[in-house]
């Protein structure tokens, strides 16, 4: 068999952590990606997957937490985990820097995860071979 | 051909068709020209005299500025609009240009680009 071609992928997260079977799915792919060798450009979290970069997920004991598989992952390949800013805001996701600038409360954008632009995604739609969508919701 | 962005939303019970759009503009900032297929329920977008009220922003209007945008290849899917039952009358009133594709265009279209996202 000839050797496999290394690409480089963007992962798109669109669905909540509490779809598990989706959000799941995404994680293991860009595990699995990783595991053979590829590159992994950047997974962007769109619409309602921004809720995956929330420290305040608490899943009942014995339960997937799927923020920290992602956090890990992040750690163990220096990941670059983009959450888009507009639908972050949106959804009660925010930083430090955020959270200043509106005089929120608290802010809880968990850490590993990073508050991006859509130019972001549009650049990764450029550099990348394949983009793959996790959790489209019709 | 760069990405091809296929709306298959209502305007309307969620943020797909919004979501879809900002990504289509964002594209075109950065000179990516993308494509847009409307298909199946995707169609009702371009109904753009609608009678529906709702608090949300119509994004009807955001189709004006896709000639500013340049974004210029807006693709409707043929078989949708009979099962959609939109007149064609209604999609001549649209302020963009757009083609008709039979099934075997659609696949091709597909075929052409390089990323699909579908929303």
């Amino acid at each position: 068999m000839p050797a496999m071609d290394l690409l480089n992928y963007c992962i798109i997260v669109r669905c909540g952590p509490d779809q598990q079977s989706q959000a799941l799915s995404a994680y293991e792919f860009t595990q699995a990606l990783l595991a053979q060798g590829h590159n992994v450009e950047r997974v962007f979290f769109y619409q309602q997957g921004v809720l995956t970069a929330s420290s305040l997920r608490t899943p009942a004991q014995g339960e997937l937490n799927i923020t920290k598989l992602w956090q890990q992952l992040q750690v163990e390949n220096k990941l670059e985990l983009d959450v888009c800013i507009a639908a972050a805001l949106h959804n009660g996701i925010v930083d430090k820097t955020e959270s200043e600038r509106y005089e929120l409360s608290a802010h809880n954008l968990a850490s590993g995860f990073q508050l991006a632009g859509l130019g972001q995604l549009a650049g990764a739609t450029i550099a990348c071979d394949r983009v793959v969508t996790f959790g489209a919701s019709q | 051909m760069s990405t091809l962005i296929v709306m298959r939303s209502t305007p309307y019970g969620n943020t797909n068709a919004k979501d879809a759009l900002d990504i289509a503009l964002i594209l075109a900032t950065f000179e990516q020209s993308p494509s847009l297929l409307y298909q199946g329920a995707g169609l009702q977008q371009l109904l753009l005299h609608s009678q529906h009220t709702t608090p949300f922003k119509h994004i009807g209007n955001i189709l004006n500025a896709f000639p500013i945008y340049d974004i210029e290849q807006i693709y409707i899917d043929m078989a949708s609009i009979n099962e959609q039952n939109i007149s064609i009358d209604r999609l001549n009133e649209l302020p963009i240009d757009y083609k008709l594709l039979d099934t075997k265009q659609v696949t091709e279209l597909m075929h052409n680009h390089q990323h699909i996202m579908v929303f």
